[in-house]
């Protein structure tokens, strides 16, 4: 996919974000675009060098800084996200040609939150979700609708359609024997290439009515 | 680890179900209220202040023989209750 349609998205991974980093993936497909997303456990150096390649080859990205605190008591916060937003306005700052037009989202959880724990970023498009999905397609969508200048689906319409797709993908997956946990520990790359093909045909059928 | 890979059928029959929607309802979230909808439909059949009330609409159209069954989706959009 070409440098415009890319969209890296740098989030966390934990059991509880997949129900946000799911329908964040479906609305960008949703919005005709191509969600890049670095899921390898591999180790720390090959890591960077694979998160660079992302940020360098996409011209959006989303940086959800949601769990730059523990989430319970005894968990540590995690730096992954703030360290990786950092590279990426560092590559929009100093990068020459195409990586200027680059543009960021930043989404944190409650509103203002970013002022206590990273207060450097203020000034970029900054956005709470409220760990609400239906609020997160909602902002997501408001903000590329904003950054692409061009009439998009409505939030309600995605939200509507992730819905059907979810119900409709489960019952496909549970009859090729897949459990529950199965389903919602599905990979990254599973997810993105199943919500394309069905939004894919979706969209196809819906301006066909 | 590599990832397990998805045959190719599964896919195709997971993109299938968007152009064959079912002649069922889905009790969803919307805006801190609770919607009935046809499956593919762009349009609410009914806007209610709860969940509960939206279930008891979607369960009398199932008993009523109007919709083959409903699924009542959490929050987060996943599915928790089959009505049929």
């Amino acid at each position: 996919m070409p440098f415009e349609s890319n969209v890296f998205i740098n989030c966390p991974f934990d059991k509880f974000y997949v129900r946000l980093l799911q329908p964040l993936i479906f609305t960008v497909v949703y919005l005709d675009l191509n969600p890049l997303v670095s899921e390898t456990k591999s180790s720390g150096q090959v890591r960077v060098e694979r998160i660079k390649k992302l940020i360098l080859n996409s011209k959006y990205s989303i940086h959800d800084i949601s769990r730059s605190e523990a989430l319970q008591g005894r968990d540590l916060p995690r730096f992954n996200m703030p360290f990786e937003m950092g590279l990426d306005l560092g590559c929009q700052s100093f990068g020459k040609s195409k990586l200027n037009f680059k543009k960021s989202l930043v989404l944190e959880k409650t509103k203002y939150h970013y002022q206590k724990v990273i207060s450097d970023i203020a000034g970029q498009d900054i956005e709470s979700h409220n760990d609400n999905p239906e609020e997160l397609i909602r902002k997501v969508r408001n903000w590329f609708a904003a950054v692409l200048n061009s009439h998009q689906p409505s939030p309600t319409l995605i939200w509507d359609s992730y819905n059907d797709f979810l119900d409709r993908m489960s019952e496909q997956l549970k009859a090729e024997a897949f459990s529950k946990d199965d389903i919602e520990s599905l990979p990254v790359s599973n997810f993105v290439i199943l919500a394309k093909q069905w939004i894919g045909l979706h969209r196809k059928d819906s301006n066909k009515k | 680890m590599a990832e397990k890979k998805l045959s190719k059928k599964l896919i195709l029959s997971v993109a299938e179900t968007a152009r064959n929607p079912k002649n069922r309802l889905h009790v969803i979230s919307r805006n801190g209220k609770w919607v009935v909808r046809k499956e593919g439909a762009k349009r609410a059949f009914g806007i209610y202040p709860t969940q509960s009330k939206a279930i008891e609409i979607a369960t009398a159209r199932v008993k009523a023989g109007k919709t083959d069954d409903a699924v009542v989706h959490d929050l987060f959009g996943h599915v928790s209750q089959k009505i049929v």
